[in-house]
């Protein structure tokens, strides 16, 4: 049984918990009983999570972790912020007394603190003993003289975004802009140290390689 | 139990499998007369992934369902032999056992020499793909090619159908269905089971045999698969599976790669060592922290050469080769490997055909060196360190191949 569902089938009066990833809103872990899908609780709630930051922000100036609490005729759902990127989503059957439902929250919210990824741009330091390479991400530019005369900095800011996008949400982020000139049949070179010089179709190629490999349609960034 | 014919379902899973597996030497294991590996979910599924990366969703999938067939075929035809399975039921039963005894799930194979159908239940490359991408990709082309291999080189056999078939995927659990469902139709492209006469005598004495290889060969042997067929061990779901599967896979990424840009070449088989370094990495460190490793052999003595050692060992079991570690510091590691099973069936190819060279080899001697070079004096790290993910900034060299004819593949790394 994996962890998640381990400590949410504890109590018996939860339904669903998500951990979604922001601002993408995508599911990083989960486990629901039938009837919830974890894609549409992580975008639905992770939206809702970053429009209450904002609020926050604006209308009270503050930008301190918060919970949302929300009741419905059948559930009791809790939004609570685990740290910037992360946000965790509870679902509780609609009878749950709500001191129980804040005493499992808080309970299951500790488990699920000790098994968070460690955040994107951060690396766990346990061993100095292998140097690791720079992931293929898009460097800062450097153009020859030939390449000016057909840069596109638009083009590039788009190639940029994606790979910084894909690197937070594909699988292996250690893989994936690898992976992404592979699928999109762009040299490496290319794609890393002159991504301005990027033409229209290898736009094209890469943002259907990076739909292709998250299974959807458009990226929406 | 259930009556399949002349053997008892209970008996057929002894006479499945002993008769096709064999242990020729140190490093090599048979199944069907054809060198077999154990991999992890990890390798299978990036391999399947850098297949479509290289070649596409369709194409991809389509050569992943023709490599699989071929490479499961001459084992297939092997065991109809190897257990006197003389009915189109009989056979088929035995090749349903062999599926759920190598840790792919259950598959139920029905047809005739026209055609047939497939339904799988806990597939592994479904499962596995669940878990390791489920909440990352929301909608995933089917992912079962091999079930689907497995299934048309099946049904060939059992009815001893003169054209082969080929197998398609109409249903997959990855995109929400309840199951797993094929289609199985003759492929007129498609050639007889080949059996690749190997040369796997180590030309140079290779390894003794040791109790560290016989150990944890027996540990994976002993663990029984669980109830849906599948053999999740160590954190990885392992599979048992004809060399030939992921030697011919490489060699089309790289093939792919080269077609759309050669600048591409390097980045394949950077991805392809990735493969099979991460895939060691989990089973290596898993292992080696694992109550059964302790209770046999104690904890792990932190020096380098001890650690690669062992490493060599684990990979040993797994049928990965004759390797052994001729040197390791704490900056350079020299691994052979004697035989090299996916050497040997690499000299099948043409000439100048095979690019990919060892990339499984180089990946597995650079996690052994990641694994060689970790702090190992508290015991070790019971997960993979994030940070080892990463590719390592290395040195490598394949300076012998046994497929050029060199006495040993011999692969150096440095840092």
């Amino acid at each position: 049984m994996d962890w998640l569902e381990e400590h949410a089938r504890r109590g018996g009066e939860l339904r669903a918990v998500v951990i979604a990833r922001l601002p993408e809103c995508m599911a990083w872990h989960s486990w629901t009983e039938e009837g919830w899908d974890p894609v549409d609780v992580a975008a639905y709630f992770g939206d809702l999570a970053r429009a209450n930051r904002t609020a926050m922000k604006e209308v009270a100036g503050s930008t301190e972790p918060v919970s949302l609490f929300i009741e419905a005729p059948d559930q009791v759902i809790v939004v609570r912020d685990l740290r910037d990127d992360m946000v965790g989503v509870y679902v509780f059957d609609g009878s749950t007394p709500l001191g129980v439902v804040r005493l499992q929250t808080r309970r299951l919210e500790r488990k699920v603190r000790a098994h968070l990824p460690e955040p994107s741009d951060a690396f766990e330091d346990i061993t100095d003993e292998i140097e690791v390479p720079e992931p293929l991400r898009a460097r800062p530019l450097e153009l020859s003289p030939e390449a000016l005369e057909t840069r596109v900095p638009a083009r590039g800011e788009r190639v940029r975004a994606i790979l910084d996008f894909m690197h937070t949400v594909a699988p292996d982020p250690h893989l994936v802009g690898r992976r992404l000139a592979l699928r999109a049949g762009i040299a490496p070179d290319l794609l890393v140290d002159r991504p301005d010089t990027l033409t229209a179709d290898h736009l094209s190629r890469l943002e259907s390689a990076a739909c292709e490999m998250l299974g959807i349609d458009t990226l929406g960034i | 139990m259930r009556d399949v014919g002349h053997r008892h379902l209970g008996d057929l899973a002894i006479h499945v499998l002993a008769p096709l597996r064999k242990r020729v030497l140190p490093g090599i294991d048979l199944l069907g007369g054809q060198p077999a590996v154990v991999h992890g979910h990890r390798h299978d599924l990036l391999l399947d992934r850098l297949v479509d990366d290289a070649l596409g969703e369709e194409e991809g999938r389509k050569v992943r369902v023709r490599t699989a067939r071929d490479a499961w075929m001459p084992v297939l035809d092997a065991s109809v032999q190897g257990t006197g399975a003389d009915s189109v039921a009989q056979r088929l039963e035995v090749f349903r056992q062999l599926f759920e005894i190598t840790g792919h799930g259950q598959i139920l194979i029905e047809g005739d020499a026209q055609g047939g159908t497939a339904r799988g239940d806990y597939l592994h490359r479904g499962l596995s793909h669940n878990q390791e991408y489920g909440e990352r990709i929301r909608h995933s082309h089917p992912v079962d090619a091999v079930a689907a291999g497995f299934a048309a080189a099946a049904l060939t056999i059992a009815t001893r159908a003169s054209t082969p078939m080929t197998g398609r995927e109409l249903t997959c659990i990855v995109d929400h269905a309840e199951g797993c469902t094929f289609t199985l139709e003759p492929d007129p492209s498609a050639e007889g089971p080949r059996h690749h006469r190997l040369d796997l005598s180590p030309r140079t004495g290779g390894p003794a045999r040791d109790e560290v290889e016989s150990g944890i060969r027996g540990l994976i042997t002993d663990r029984r698969n669980d109830e849906r067929g599948l053999a999740k061990h160590w954190g990885s779901w392992l599979t048992r599976q004809p060399v030939a599967y992921g030697a011919a896979l490489r060699q089309v990424v790289v093939a792919g790669a080269r077609e759309k840009d050669p600048r591409l070449v390097d980045v394949a088989i950077s991805l392809l060592r990735d493969a099979g370094r991460i895939d060691m990495l989990h089973l290596f460190i898993r292992i080696l922290t694992s109550p059964e490793w302790a209770s046999m052999f104690g904890p792990i003595w932190p020096q380098p050469s001890v650690v690669a050692a062992s490493c060599s060992a684990i990979a040993r079991s797994l049928g990965h080769g004759g390797l052994t570690v001729e040197s390791c510091t704490r900056s350079r590691l020299v691994v052979l490997a004697d035989p090299d099973p996916e050497a040997s069936w690499r000299t099948h190819l043409p000439e100048g055909a095979a690019d990919a060279g060892s990339a499984f080899l180089v990946g597995m001697a650079m996690a052994i060196a990641q694994v060689a070079w970790l702090d190992w004096k508290d015991g070790g790290p019971e997960e993979v360190p994030r940070r080892l993910l990463e590719s390592p900034r290395v040195r490598v060299d394949t300076l012998l191949d046994q497929a050029l004819g060199d006495p040993t593949t011999r692969v150096v790394v440095e840092r």
